[in-house]
């Protein structure tokens, strides 16, 4: 079952991820972000990413939107370290492991020792989850 | 996916080796009576946990943290709490569907109170706040010897055959 082939090639592995990402899988990075625009991530799930039904597990979805929002946070936070304090997150609809999916997030505000961050997750063209969440600098 | 799922997994998959999980000999805690029973892949992939009914009729679940669970820089991953809560709170949301129902996640929110860590056994006791025909909302309160760590609620839509009552 394929539906359109989603071209990753501009996309590069983030080789930076230890532990718990690095066992969850690859997480892929699109380099081309212009200022003003939103930091873009991809991931290509397989079947141990899904629940009993067939579906990408909420955990998983989950996870993925932690590290594109964490990630967009802990850029705005420089050389200081940021980390999650709330992640609300809703379930638009269900994904599958047929194809990538796609991540976005965007700084919402920064202060001096927080940073408010949305973002949300696509496959095939279908909104899957919107994120938002506050990370703390940490030592700020 | 009933059964040992790992016997179903595929070798590959788009071209990808498929993973397997990286620890599979996790002890039970004490106070524990079994294993909670693995529903879904990706829990049995990130995470054994076990459980304990108690006398007031709640259930109690443990993860103990082990070295899967790092995220790189010596704490526990938010990632891993959230699908450990999203697991737990399932089972409690699925436990008051109406028989032949089932409930999918609307919504989660999780609250990162303090930093686990690899060795730590993590701990919730999850509760049904509200059920109504159609929607369930769960929480839970986890913890580490007794501290609170993190806090998730989250939103359930009833689907699959219709509830009769409520």
């Amino acid at each position: 079952m394929t539906s359109s082939p989603i071209d990753l090639s501009a996309y590069t592995p983030m080789s930076a991820m230890a532990g718990f990402n690095a066992y969850v899988g690859t997480m892929l990075r699109h380099p081309g972000k212009a200022a003003g625009e939103a930091a873009r991530f991809a991931f290509v799930p397989g079947p141990q990413h899904l629940n009993g039904g067939g579906a990408l597990h909420g955990g998983f979805l989950m996870t993925l939107a932690d590290n594109v929002l964490g990630i967009t946070a802990n850029e705005a936070a420089g050389d200081r370290f940021a980390s999650t304090v709330t992640l609300n997150t809703d379930f638009l609809a269900g994904g599958t492991a047929d194809g990538p999916v796609l991540g976005t997030a965007e700084v919402t505000r920064k202060t001096r020792s927080l940073i408010f961050v949305a973002g949300e997750l696509v496959q095939g063209g279908r909104l899957l989850m919107t994120a938002s969440g506050i990370w703390k600098i940490i030592g700020a | 996916m009933s059964g040992n799922w790992l016997d179903e997994l595929p070798e590959t998959f788009n071209g990808m080796r498929v993973q397997r999980p990286a620890v599979t000999d996790v002890a039970m805690p004490a106070g524990y009576d079994g294993a909670t029973g693995l529903v879904d892949p990706f829990e049995a992939f990130v995470f054994q946990s076990f459980k304990r009914s108690n006398a007031d009729g709640t259930t109690s679940y443990a993860l103990p943290l082990d070295a899967r669970h790092d995220n790189g820089l010596g704490v526990v991953h938010g990632g891993l709490l959230m699908t450990f809560a999203d697991s737990v709170l399932g089972l409690a949301a699925w436990g008051a569907c109406a028989p032949g129902a089932w409930c999918v996640t609307v919504s989660q929110s999780s609250t990162f109170l303090r930093a686990a860590r690899v060795g730590d056994l993590l701990e919730v006791t999850p509760i049904v706040t509200r059920a109504t025909r159609s929607m369930i909302f769960t929480r839970g309160d986890f913890t580490v010897a007794g501290e609170p760590i993190f806090q998730a609620a989250s939103v359930w839509k009833v689907t699959g055959k219709s509830v009769s009552s409520s």
